[in-house]
């Protein structure tokens, strides 16, 4: 009889991210012998240079400008203003305070051995790390994205920034070139229009954020550009990048008409290129350039390797690829395996209004012909908005004709808390008149939805 | 059966034999290493022509060698019946697998033969340096892909030893010419100056079409052969007329 | 990690790397390549230099890599500067 060949793991994880790391944590506590690779900093982007530093110092950003709008409360705030450098401070505290940022002892903890250096597959157990060859059972590939370079003639010959390194700078840009309008690039907008720079926002769509519903990219233009001074140029193309003394010239093409402007800054945040190029070939596992195949139970087309979070290609959140991990976790430990249920996966948009969905919004049931009633409810018809002085905003519930609850999406100051409601309905298939029944506290921002529910119900 | 039908057998199976790719495959091999390794055009000519005739030489041999060992068991057995049944068979089963399998799954035109032999022919084509290597080369090529070859060729020779003598030199020299007849038009485009990536693409995009075709061509050849000297010997026999 | 640092190259087959990189390989054989689809020698030698230079500056980041990765990646850096040769390059293995 064969002997079953000795692995030096049981699971090999490659990236310490929110795709890799639960997975790992889970196989370690049910006895596993595993291994976390990362060739950058443990932990991955979303600690270190992406959700928490960004959502931290946008939340400092949001209480400048509430701040600085007191007065109509009267608050005075003559005297109001910001050390960039302590809030970059309060930034790295916010990263430390985690624990999972550039922490390779939290591994090291649950008994897991990890390696820093880029992992190259050379067959399909095996790869190499470092000047080691480790080789193992099972392998989840969580190696994430990075963020690409557009196609924009002279781009190669300018300085500009991603996401990563944006908030390395030591002062703030007078003016900023924000490439790309969807959810990354408004928060950075904001980020940056609420701290005193002059941001012009290029998209090629026509509106900004482009994957939500229509009137919430009209609304946030609105907002960014009365309330904060953004430029928005949407329908807009860059014609090129060019070095001006010690800042940059943008052409752009926008209605048929050249123009140009400078700035001191650019920021592209566009798109992301999945971090395929770690000798896939070799381990039989079918990929693209946009992201490795899989199937339902995030299986590779060779069936011991599994992948997890933006590798895979599409567009995801940090919640998504925690899922993702622990599907795949479960799918390790058992025989019978788990579909990964994207169902009411919410998206949000961490700006001031926020914006958020979940579900089908109004153009994928137009895409797909579906019979649709639309709730509306405009914040201004709650409570609410009056106490906190907002009006903008709404609250969109999309129902099927029997009024199961398919979609939904909220611009609200807190609407990334409030979708979670509207994603329950969604994944339980909740009736209109079920979420609209269920007490709504009164002055609460949710009030919205109920109204919104009850719109749906009767349309 | 008259000559003329005869010799037509012989051409539909060499056809068949011309349609399969392993001899053009390395003669691409061989002209794309020659050219590499900074060769004159003359190196080029001489060595690719060497390959040709030595994939002719072998063809030759091998229909004539076969045509005599079943000359002399049509000459011992009463009638040939039980001959054209196995010819038929192996054209059908080869006809069905190259159908089927010849090419194998992954890009570009690599066919279903062992691996090992594969890499071996390939480095063999790369370490030719001569033309007599080539020569040699040439005649491995014919030999290598006898599993395919073996069933046209089979029926070709047993059509052979039906004719008189001097027919038999001319069906000999028609099925040599044009089971060559791809090697040719291969080595006439590479010697002319035609880009092998553009010989190669074209192979490759026309791969499938290729195969079918063949496989097609030997299963008309096993049925009509089948139909023409079994059902109609069959028939006669039961009409009381052999 | 600059590029001297050195990178076996694990043959067809091999579990263990059997040799060091060598970018003279890599130069050695593109150079071929473009010469089999009759492409001038200046060109040639032009080409392959680009190429191997891309081959090392990618596997310096690899502590080991196969000779596929390495056909693969020089075959992906070919396709811009020469479609042709890089279509013999890629194929060169899957002709037989």
């Amino acid at each position: 009889m064969a002997r079953k060949p000795k692995f030096d793991y049981n699971l090999i994880v490659i990236g310490s991210g929110a795709a890799g790391s639960p997975a790992a944590s889970i196989a370690a506590q049910a006895g596993k012998k595993v291994a976390v690779i990362e060739k950058d900093v443990f932990g991955g982007e979303s600690p270190n240079w992406g959700d928490i530093p960004i959502k931290s110092l946008l939340h400092a950003a949001q209480l400048y400008d509430e701040a600085k709008l007191g007065s109509r409360f009267g608050i005075r705030s003559n005297t109001l203003g910001y050390n960039f450098l302590s809030l970059k401070k309060w930034k790295d505290t916010a990263v430390r305070r985690t624990g999972a940022g550039n922490n390779r002892n939290y591994y090291e903890k649950q008994g897991i051995a990890t390696f820093q250096s880029p992992a190259h597959f050379l067959s399909p157990h095996e790869i190499s790390v470092s000047r080691r060859h480790l080789s193992a059972e099972q392998f989840l590939i969580a190696t994430g994205s990075t963020w690409a370079m557009p196609d924009i003639p002279g781009i190669k010959n300018i300085r500009y920034h991603t996401p990563r390194t944006i908030l390395d700078i030591s002062r703030l840009p007078k003016t900023l070139l924000v490439l790309g309008g969807a959810a990354n690039g408004l928060e950075y907008s904001q980020l940056f229009a609420s701290l005193g720079t002059k941001v012009f926002i290029i998209e090629r769509a026509a509106r900004l954020l482009p994957d939500e519903d229509e009137e919430a990219g009209l609304l946030l233009a609105k907002t960014l550009s009365e309330s904060k001074g953004v430029g928005v140029l949407t329908e807009s193309k860059i014609l090129s990048l060019q070095k001006d003394g010690l800042g940059n010239r943008v052409k752009y093409l926008r209605g048929g008409v050249e123009k140009s402007f400078r700035v001191d800054e650019i920021l592209v945040t566009t798109g992301r290129t999945p971090t395929v190029d770690i000798g896939l070939e070799n381990a039989s596992v079918a990929y693209t350039p946009k992201g490795i195949n899989v199937n339902n139970y995030l299986q590779t087309s060779a069936r011991h390797i599994f992948a997890a979070g933006d590798v895979l290609g599409t567009k995801k959140h940090l919640h998504t690829a925690l899922l993702e991990s622990r599907v795949v976790a479960y799918n390790l430990l058992h025989k019978q395996k788990q579909a990964v249920d994207y169902t009411a996966s919410p998206n949000i948009t961490f700006t001031h209004p926020g914006v958020a969905s979940a579900g089908l919004s109004e153009d994928d049931c137009i895409k797909r012909d579906l019979n649709i009633k639309i709730g509306l409810a405009p914040l201004k018809m709650i409570a609410r908005s009056n106490t906190s002085d907002y009006r903008d905003g709404f609250v969109k519930i999309i129902a099927r004709r029997d009024n199961t609850v398919i979609g939904g999406t909220i611009v609200a100051p807190h609407a990334g808390e409030m979708i979670h409601e509207i994603s329950l309905a969604i994944k339980y298939e909740l009736t209109t008149n079920e979420v609209a029944n269920t007490p709504h506290a009164f002055l609460s921002w949710s009030e919205a939805i109920r109204l919104a529910a009850i719109r749906a119900g009767t349309g | 059966m008259d000559e003329y039908t005869t010799l037509a057998i012989i051409a539909v199976a060499a056809l068949a034999h011309a349609s399969f790719q392993l001899s053009i495959s390395m003669l691409t091999l061989l002209s794309s290493h020659t050219i590499g390794k900074k060769n004159t055009h003359n190196n080029l000519l001489l060595r690719t022509h060497a390959f040709v005739i030595g994939a002719g030489v072998m063809t030759l041999l091998l229909i004539s060698s076969l045509a005599l060992v079943l000359s002399y068991i049509y000459s011992a057995t009463a009638t040939p019946l039980f001959i054209w049944i196995i010819g038929c068979g192996l054209l059908t089963g080869v006809g069905i697998s190259v159908a089927i399998f010849y090419y194998r799954k992954e890009a570009g035109t690599s066919l279903w033969i062992p691996r090992p032999m594969a890499r071996y022919l390939s480095s063999r084509t790369k370490s030719t340096s001569s033309s007599a290597e080539s020569f040699s080369l040439g005649m491995v090529s014919a030999i290598s892909e006898i599993l395919f070859t073996l069933a046209p060729i089979f029926i070709a020779a047993f059509s052979l030893v039906q004719l008189h003598p001097i027919w038999q030199l001319v069906g000999i020299a028609v099925y040599t010419i044009i089971s060559l007849s791809s090697l040719i038009v291969v080595n006439c485009l590479i010697s002319s100056g035609h880009s092998i990536s553009k010989v190669q693409k074209w192979r490759e995009a026309n791969k499938r079409f290729l195969q079918l075709a063949s496989g097609a061509l030997l299963i008309i050849l096993a049925v009509y052969i089948y139909v023409e000297h079994v059902m109609l010997a069959v028939a006669l026999t039961a009409a009381g007329e052999i | 990690m600059d590029n001297q640092q050195s990178t076996g190259v694990i043959k067809r087959a091999g579990k263990r790397a059997t040799e060091e990189f060598d970018k003279n390989k890599v130069f050695s054989s593109v150079q071929a390549a473009c010469l089999s689809v009759r492409s001038p020698e200046g060109d040639a030698d032009m080409i392959a230099t680009i190429v191997s230079d891309l081959v090392d500056l990618w596997r310096s980041t690899r502590y080991a890599v196969t000779s596929h990765d390495l056909r693969r990646v020089a075959s992906d850096h070919l396709k811009d500067l020469a479609p042709e040769a890089a279509y013999l390059y890629k194929h060169h293995q899957l002709v037989l």
